[in-house]
């Protein structure tokens, strides 16, 4: 039930596009908070280095004052070079601090004008004392430097700084709550992501399976159903090659009795009329060729029933009638026809079956296989019955034969519609065996069937 | 009764009539057949049969008194050579003529087997029947085998 709910939902048009909108706010998602996370740590960074900066810039602010002071008191070079060291450090250092800050509050919500003007003004005086010593007076120099409030000035320089640093941190603090959030944020989609994708790729899996049970149940179907079609056509052709042997038969019996009948009669008429006294010689004469005539047409007429029926199957049984088929072949093929008949016990269908595949061979031969010998068997072994008809000839592919050649398949059908087997073994200059099975007839039959009948039928 | 058994047999002077009975199952043929004999020859057709069981019922009751048997072997139902093999059994004093289609030598041999006189064939012998037919009735005929 809930399975095909949720694939009745996989299966509408608009599961994809959907699926693709959840994938792309789940990157967005992802993303965002990757900059935002990235944006925070090198702030949070940057607040750290900008905190160090402040320390170097006062640092570097009390070194160049002391150094000044020096040179104030006793001149030195050494000094004076400390001193511009000191001024070119600081500078460093300050537009480094600066930067940082700016980097941590890129709004520029924080003032670092003050400080950068407080900064410049100690530098201005103590320039001042520099200049006013390298002049020469450095007396009047001491005394500015004396009477400096330096003291105090660092102490707000340094309360600047905290100012800043703080107000900066501020800013800091809470770009930090929104890190953990941010964080939070990508754990919980993560997490989703991969619930989502595990049960897709189960219910992928399912539905592969599911797949291919349906396909194997599927392919089973049409096999069998091919099977019941191969039965049904197989099925479908014997019953052909009955009803055709059943029409012939009747046309050869209708043929036999009613003409033959008929040509009967006339000849008798014919004998009553040539033993009238006194005839005229010229009506014997016309007689005998009316009687030369009605030979012709008798003699057409058991053509057409043979053709149709072979009367010595029935007259002769099947042993004699093969034999005589392989007689007539050999001497219309101008080969030897070695024959291997015992006497086997058919029905006569079955009989009829084994005559024509028979038939049907020694024809193949004739047409197609230029063969200097040919052997036909006929055995019974056990339950079965076994004909075989095996030439020297030139052979051919057994899986090549053009599907318009509806012989041996015909031979296959009917074969096969008695629950025999037949075998094609051929290949190019190796001859070909017709080999057929066919199973010997029920004994209880034949005696019910034929009651007290002598061995030729009638 | 044979002809050759027949006290009269080479007198000329009294013609007895051939009890025949013919085993035919084409009418056409059947009717023929019998105004011809009757015609050319003297023989009288005293049954007719068109399968095997009838021809042997016939041939139960009244094959003693025949003279000659005229037999079709492919019929309606059951066989002529089963007529044969039945008169053969009987003992029946009678001449057995096979009249058949299909006079193949193995035919001919089987029926000669099941004790028949002669065999014609239906489409080009019939001259020979009527012939044989007429010797047997006027006695001149040979014992079976020895005609040709």
């Amino acid at each position: 039930m809930i399975k095909s709910s949720i694939e009745r939902v996989a299966r509408t048009r608009y599961v994809m596009p959907v699926v693709l909108a959840l994938a792309v706010v789940a990157v967005v998602v992802i993303e965002g908070a990757f900059q935002h996370s990235r944006t925070t740590l090198t702030q949070g960074i940057a607040l750290t280095d900008a905190r160090l900066q402040a320390g170097r810039v006062l640092q570097h602010l009390t070194d160049a004052e002391t150094a000044a002071r020096a040179f104030l008191i006793n001149g030195q070079a050494a000094d004076r070079d400390d001193y511009r060291e000191s001024i070119m450090a600081l500078a460093e250092a300050q537009s480094g601090a600066f930067q940082l800050i700016a980097d941590v509050d890129p709004q520029r919500t924080v003032s670092v004008e003050e400080l950068r003007m407080a900064i410049q003004s100690r530098v201005t005086a103590m320039e001042q004392w520099m200049d006013t010593a390298e002049r020469g007076r450095r007396t009047q120099a001491r005394l500015m430097a004396s009477s400096d409030r330096g003291r105090t000035a660092y102490a707000d320089l340094r309360a600047g700084f905290d100012l800043v640093l703080q107000r900066a941190a501020a800013l800091q603090q809470t770009a930090r709550v929104s890190l953990f959030d941010a964080i939070m944020i990508n754990r919980v989609a993560l997490h989703l992501l991969v619930l989502i994708s595990v049960l897709g790729l189960v219910l992928f899996t399912r539905q592969l399976r599911y797949s291919d049970e349906q396909k194997a149940r599927e392919s089973e179907y049409l096999a069998s159903q091919v099977a019941l079609r191969t039965a049904e056509l197989r099925e479908l052709a014997g019953h052909l090659v009955t009803t055709r042997e059943d029409e012939r038969g009747r046309m050869a019996r209708e043929l036999h009795d009613e003409l033959g009948g008929l040509f009967t009669a006339m000849k008798l008429e014919l004998a009553r009329l040539r033993r009238i006294p006194e005839l005229p010689a010229q009506a014997q004469e016309r007689m005998g060729g009316i009687e030369q005539r009605l030979n012709e047409g008798i003699a057409v007429k058991r053509r057409i029933i043979e053709h149709l029926r072979p009367s010595s199957l029935d007259q002769l049984g099947l042993v004699s009638a093969l034999e005589v088929l392989c007689q007539d072949a050999a001497s219309n093929l101008g080969l030897p026809v070695n024959t291997d008949l015992e006497s086997v016990n058919l029905d006569k269908e079955c009989e009829l079956t084994v005559f024509r595949l028979v038939q049907e061979s020694l024809t193949n031969i004739s047409k197609y296989a230029k063969a200097r010998q040919v052997w036909v068997s006929l055995e019974a072994e056990g339950d079965w019955v076994r004909v075989g008809v095996r030439d020297d000839g030139c052979g051919f592919h057994a899986h090549t034969v053009p599907a318009r050649h509806h012989g041996l398949i015909g031979m296959r059908v009917r074969v096969e519609s008695h629950a025999g087997r037949l075998d094609i073994v051929s290949s190019p200059g190796q001859g070909t065996h017709i080999k057929a099975e066919l199973p010997c007839k029920a004994q209880t039959e034949g005696e019910v069937c034929e009651p007290g009948q002598p061995e030729v039928q009638g | 009764m044979r002809g050759a058994l027949n006290p009269f047999m080479n007198t000329q002077t009294y013609m007895p009539a051939l009890k025949t009975f013919i085993v035919e199952d084409n009418q056409v043929i059947y009717e023929n057949l019998v105004s011809t004999l009757q015609e050319l020859t003297e023989v009288e057709v005293v049954g007719h049969a068109r399968d095997e069981a009838g021809a042997l019922r016939w041939l139960r009751s009244e094959g003693d008194s025949l003279d000659l048997l005229i037999i079709d072997i492919f019929l309606v139902t059951g066989s002529g050579l089963g007529v044969l093999k039945a008169a053969q059994d009987a003992h029946l004093g009678a001449r057995r003529v096979v009249l058949t289609n299909y006079a193949t030598a193995d035919i001919r041999r089987r029926c000669a087997v099941l004790g028949a006189d002669r065999v014609f064939d239906k489409s080009c012998e019939l001259d020979d029947l009527i012939t044989y037919c007429a010797r047997v009735s006027d006695g001149s005929a040979t014992q079976p085998g020895e005609l040709n």
